[in-house]
């Protein structure tokens, strides 16, 4: 278990700038998501963090201890790659032991290390595999069991379930969940999927274009997004382009209340937080179906307002709702964003 | 319908193939037979024909066949040590760097392949033979005890190295694929310096590799002519120079035959190794 703090890590390539100005602090035993779309520059972090790749300006510090200028093999931190990046001419045994043949352990010591760490993995006896053998799931287990069986202060997992199915990714994510709980390892995990983000971590890190966005819970991230980048990534969002006129703001024939100069502004609205009436409300805007989607427990229900803007509403199986039907949008809960920042954000309203 | 549909499909393909097959057996095999059974065999002043293993006796008790012999598996060990050596690293360099430095290495040591040897073979002798430029640049910084390799046996691997290097760089640099940058960092980051990365990582996922260019340097490079006969001494010299001279010069066919059938047994070995290697890589 450890504390890793990031200060003011920046990484150029030539005139480009990968990352720049991150600071940030995981406490020790924490597990810490870095979410954001390709290009964000996460995957170069977790490299900086590894020392994979020195910053252009900043300091790495493990414990208080600056490891900016240390190589990958004199860190305290253990990396699982994307690829698996399992050494094919080698067992499963030799693929998990290689780390502990270098620290020049005993055999026996190390016999018992690896089966350890195959047990933690689930993977118990099958040692004498090749990798080749395995599924994309049990390869990406000895990856982690490589890492682990090192007893690494901080274990950083760069997409490590990207390559998997969709099925299998929720496993392994529930099952990385509990060896790191069980582990109390600091842990930081890059990841593009905001579910996954959002199942794991204990905080999120959201970024974009190389810089952090908003860092907080899952619950928050979701519900309180600090910009327009966060609240369209992580989870659906109506964007509705509006205008503030004397305090009220009209958006697509949603008419809100707002203590915001006059001007452009953003309405936001998640699926789920749309409720379909089937009479006019105080700031309900009507609308006409124009597709329906089914997804089992629910439906998304696709509708235009005012004959331009569509927007997608999550609605239950059972209400009657047909496509070219005419209906009423109540916002239950909504952010306005003026100039790409959360500006004012409603609770419930009266419907 | 479906055994004529396999007939047809089976006609087509000996349609296909029977023409190249026609061509090497009445160009390559046939010939190639009737010369390894004539090796084999003695005609008498009266015509009639014997089995003997008299030429080949002849040739592993002659000294001067057994040094030639030996000086070619000399010429093609050290060759093909120095081609693994100067390859590797350049293999690897290519492998893990993307700049315009890189790509300038990588037409370098491909020039080669576009060159024919016996261009390279004169261009060698006015090189580092007496005289040569070489030679003449040494004596501008001062060195004058240079002794030209021309005519040495180290002539030949010189001009060997030279010549063999594109296809063992192409080889190694196709066998490098297979260690992925990922597969490195993993390494560094379980504790391994770069020593042991090459001789734990990469060392063993280039056996492969490793083998095919041996395989396909020792054909070539035991039988080569050319740059030996060109640059090498000449006694003892290479199988190929010798196997000419024998049946040029010398006028001994059937001893000229026999010098071959060894030097194909010998390449054969590693005809067989390559094949397997093969067969090996289409079973993974």
């Amino acid at each position: 278990m450890a504390k890793l703090e990031l200060k003011g890590i920046e990484k150029r390539y030539g005139n480009m700038a990968a990352v720049s100005d991150i600071s940030l602090e995981i406490a020790s035993g924490e597990l810490v998501c870095l979410l954001g779309p390709s290009g964000s520059g996460k995957s170069t972090l977790l490299r900086i963090m590894g020392g994979f790749e020195k910053p252009t300006a900043g300091s790495v510090l493990i414990d208080g201890v600056d490891v900016t200028a240390s190589a990958p093999e004199n860190r305290p931190t253990a990396m699982v790659f994307q690829s698996h990046a399992l050494w094919t001419h080698m067992n499963v045994f030799e693929n998990i032991a290689f780390g502990l043949k270098l620290r020049k352990l005993s055999r026996a010591e190390i016999a018992r290390k690896v089966d350890a760490a195959l047990d933690l993995v689930g993977l118990t006896g099958y040692g004498k595999r090749s990798p080749l053998r395995l599924s994309g799931g049990q390869q990406q287990r000895v990856a982690i069991a490589r890492c682990i069986v090192l007893e690494p202060k901080i274990l950083l997992m760069d997409e490590p379930f990207a390559s998997l199915d969709q099925h299998l990714r929720e496993r392994l994510r529930e099952e990385v969940r509990n060896i790191q709980r069980e582990l109390g390892i600091t842990t930081v995990f890059v990841t593009h999927g905001q579910d996954e983000a959002l199942a794991i971590a204990d905080r999120v890190v959201v970024m974009s274009v190389g810089k952090i966005n908003q860092v907080g819970g899952p619950a928050d991230i979701y519900a309180q997004p600090q910009d327009k980048f966060v609240a369209g990534f992580i989870g659906a969002m109506n964007m509705i382009d509006g205008h503030v006129s004397s305090g009220v703001m009209d958006a697509a024939g949603f008419k809100v209340s707002v203590p915001l100069p006059d001007g452009e502004a953003t309405l936001a609205v998640r699926p789920e937080k749309l409720a379909i009436a089937a009479q006019a409300g105080g700031i309900s805007a009507s609308a006409k179906i124009t597709r329906i989607v089914h997804f089992g427990a629910y439906r998304t229900v696709e509708a235009t307002t005012d004959g331009i803007n569509r927007v997608k509403i999550h609605a239950d199986t059972e209400t009657v709702l047909e496509p070219g039907q005419d209906i009423f949008l109540d916002p239950v809960h909504f952010s306005v964003f003026k100039d790409g920042h959360d500006v004012f954000r409603s609770a419930a309203v009266s419907r | 319908m479906g055994s004529e549909g396999t007939s047809t499909r089976n006609l087509k393909g000996l349609l296909l193939i029977g023409p190249p097959l026609a061509v090497m057996v009445c160009l390559l095999l046939y010939p190639a037979g009737v010369s390894i059974v004539q090796t084999l065999q003695e005609t008498a002043a009266d015509g009639s024909v014997s089995w003997s293993l008299a030429r080949y006796h002849r040739f592993f008790t002659d000294p001067y066949s057994v040094a030639n012999y030996v000086r070619t598996v000399w010429t093609t060990v050290v060759t093909l040590i120095l081609l693994i050596a100067i390859c590797l690293p350049i293999a690897i360099y290519l492998h893990f760097t993307r700049s315009r430095l890189a790509a300038v290495v990588q037409a370098l040591a491909l020039f080669p392949m576009f060159v024919p040897g016996i261009i390279v073979a004169y261009a060698l002798i006015r090189y580092i033979g007496p005289n040569g430029l070489l030679q003449s640049l040494l004596e501008v910084v001062g060195f004058n005890s240079y002794s030209s390799p021309y005519l040495t046996p180290w002539g030949p691997v010189i001009g060997l190295v030279w010549d063999h290097m594109p296809l063992t760089l192409l080889i190694l640099t196709a066998g490098m694929a297979k260690v992925s940058q990922e597969a490195i960092e993993a390494a560094r980051d379980v504790g391994a310096g770069y020593v042991v990365i090459f001789h734990r990582i990469i060392l063993p996922l280039m056996v492969e590799s490793l083998l095919v260019v041996m395989a396909l340097n020792v054909i070539s490079l035991f039988g080569s002519f050319v740059i030996p006969y060109m640059l090498g001494p000449a006694s003892p010299e290479m199988m190929g120079p010798y196997m000419l001279r024998t049946f040029s010069e010398v006028r001994q066919p059937d001893f000229a035959a026999a010098q071959a059938v060894i030097t194909f047994l010998t390449c054969s070995v590693f005809g067989i190794l390559y094949v397997v290697m093969l067969t090996r890589k289409q079973d993974v």
